[in-house]
């Protein structure tokens, strides 16, 4: 028995150093906008061969659409030989469960809740797929770009109210614990519905916590359209001091560091410099 | 008569509940007295009341009254205490029209007075098949006419969820929000055409009086008794249609009240309808100005979408009311 024992464990351990540690991933799948980003950002486009019908390309021929929100088609994404499925927690466990039964990798990144969750996810996925270096070089500049965007802030300025719309009709706003409260955060500015959880909110409770800043990230004419609807509540402060503002939700929506910190250094400019 | 009175003062009671109740606590006499004489246009109260309250109470007033209204018509034509303004696909069909503006994002493009537009689309698309496709050589049978709906109404909530299946998952969350249904409609002009037709059809109903109470014995014995039954229930149901039509593209499936409310009215009162049109419509508004209180403050600051409360609490107490019937008998 204890014969068997060693040489199981001699067995194992020559298994072990001889399969490479880590054998980067050739082939990959990103089932997360977010994520096709990323591996652009990263310089790792070539390795992407199958995404969402929802990514953007940088062309057409980069990758060919697997997937639609909810749905995955595992014939199509199965047929392109993927080695490593990256995507977040909003994709279904059985869609997971059903590409490692097929034998291959699959990443699962959370949905950041902070600046920083975004940049460790970044050098997470940076490290995967052998693209550490470039991975932390292009944190270490983001976050430089951060400490300089925030020296835009005058010292003197007053601390305001701020209020961040991410949806309308029901009205949604943007509550602490999430990489959307960094802005806030990062801007110097104070979120009205800090002690929430939940986004859904009042817009009698808007009007009374009163901002001093209204930020709508919406698209197209639903955001002129919620700016025109806050732009009519006179007694509103931010209506009295002008600071009703659209931020691109495109870019502030979808977590890459890079278009985090372009998104903040908009807001800044938008809410000190104006 | 003196029912309808009381229901009517409930129903300035819950006016009155609806306009002073909130995150900020106005009393009654000074809402009463911002209506009448106005306010601050600068200060936060006669804001909060003006322009976000009253709104939502006279649109919960308007689409409660509506939904009630066309349920009691049409369980009133079908003579099918099951049947409410969704059963016929009305809503299937809306909430199909607006999932389809949705994810092509016309609202982005054109403004969101697309949702409610499509929606109404939607709905009329749907009325028209249901009408169409039961009526033969000028004759309407009416339990095809209840197949024919609720067929429908699954065609189209399976090609909602193919549109859901393919779409992205931002537009997912705006067509699950828009199903739950609310009570926050920024446009004025929306609420008051839905408060002017809902009042229209109630009084247009009350010609129909005498063949709906005619009908309760059945088809035929109505036809013998006078009533052309035909163009009756033709009129009934395209009128009740496009109502509910309205209400939803304008506020969302809200669901149970149609149902319910004409059922509360029925066991309290028995079922004359010179008493439930109106009834149904005053009783509808008390329930969902209410609801719409329950709704926004139960967890504030954050809201709960309406049909979560309606859905609950009328069942409730449809259930209590039952259980209390049977046992008096």
């Amino acid at each position: 028995m204890k014969k068997f024992a060693i040489r199981f464990l001699a067995l194992f351990f020559l298994i072990v150093v001889a399969l490479p540690a880590h054998a980067q991933p050739q082939r990959i799948i990103s089932l997360a906008p977010s994520l096709t980003k990323n591996l652009y950002l990263l310089g790792a486009g070539e390795l992407l061969v199958g995404c969402t019908n929802y990514c953007t390309l940088q062309s057409d021929t980069d990758a060919q659409v697997v997937a639609s929100a909810m749905q995955v088609n595992y014939e199509k994404a199965v047929m392109l030989k993927p080695d490593l499925v990256i995507t977040t927690t909003l994709t279904k466990p059985n869609t997971i469960d059903t590409f490692k039964k097929l034998g291959v990798e699959v990443l699962v990144y959370e949905t950041p809740r902070s600046f920083d969750a975004i940049c460790s996810q970044f050098i997470d996925l940076g490290e995967q797929i052998g693209k550490k270096a470039e991975a932390e070089a292009i944190i270490a500049d983001a976050r430089e770009r951060l400490e300089k965007i925030r020296e835009k802030i005058p010292a003197d300025a007053p601390r305001q109210k701020i209020f961040m719309q991410i949806g309308a009709n029901p009205l949604f706003g943007v509550v602490p614990n999430t990489f959307m409260n960094d802005f806030i955060r990062f801007s110097e500015t104070d979120n009205i519905a800090a002690d929430l959880t939940i986004g859904s909110i009042n817009r009698e409770t808007v009007l009374i916590r009163n901002p001093d800043i209204v930020v709508v990230v919406l698209m197209g004419l639903i955001g002129e359209e919620e700016k025109k609807q806050w732009e009519s509540y006179a007694s509103l402060n931010a209506v009295k001091e002008n600071q009703i503002y659209i931020m691109n939700a495109d870019q502030a929506c979808s977590p890459t560091p890079l278009s985090f910190i372009e998104a903040l250094d908009e807001l800044i400019g938008k809410i000190y410099l104006h | 008569m003196l029912g309808l009175l009381v229901m009517l003062s409930l129903l300035m009671a819950a006016v009155a509940l609806g306009l002073s109740v909130g995150e900020l606590n106005v009393s009654p006499g000074s809402v009463v007295r911002m209506l009448l004489f106005g306010g601050h246009e600068g200060s936060m109260e006669y804001l909060l009341i003006s322009r976000i309250r009253l709104p939502r109470v006279v649109l919960g007033v308007a689409v409660g009254g509506a939904l009630s209204l066309a349920g009691v018509i049409l369980q009133g034509i079908y003579r099918n205490p099951l049947v409410e303004p969704f059963t016929l696909g009305i809503s299937g069909g809306a909430s199909l029209g607006v999932a389809v503006t949705i994810v092509m994002g016309l609202h982005l493009s054109l403004g969101s007075f697309m949702l409610p537009l499509s929606g109404f689309i939607g709905a009329f698309v749907i009325i028209f098949l249901v009408y169409t496709i039961s009526s033969r050589r000028g004759a309407i049978n009416i339990q095809n006419m209840l197949l024919t709906g609720v067929m429908i109404s699954f065609i189209a909530s399976s090609a909602m969820m193919f549109l859901m299946a393919t779409t992205s998952s931002d537009n997912l969350h705006g067509i699950v929000f828009w199903i739950m249904g609310s009570l926050d409609e920024p446009n004025t002009g929306l609420i008051k055409l839905t408060l002017i037709v809902s009042l229209a059809v109630l009084v247009i109903s009350y010609l129909f009086v005498q063949p709906l109470n005619a009908l309760r014995l059945g088809e035929e014995k109505a036809l013998h008794l006078g009533f052309n039954t035909n163009v009756v229930i033709r009129v009934l149901f395209i009128l009740a249609s496009l109502l509910a039509g309205i209400c939803v593209s304008v506020s969302g499936v809200i669901g149970f009240v149609g149902l319910i409310i004409p059922h509360v009215l029925r066991l309290l009162f028995g079922s004359d309808y010179r008493f439930l049109l109106a009834g149904s419509f005053l009783l509808g508004g008390i329930f969902l100005v209410l609801s719409d209180v329950v709704a926004r403050t139960i967890i504030s600051p954050n809201e709960l979408p309406i049909g979560v409360i309606t859905g609950i609490i009328g069942g409730l107490v449809f259930l209590l009311l039952m259980s209390q019937k049977r046992k008096g008998k």
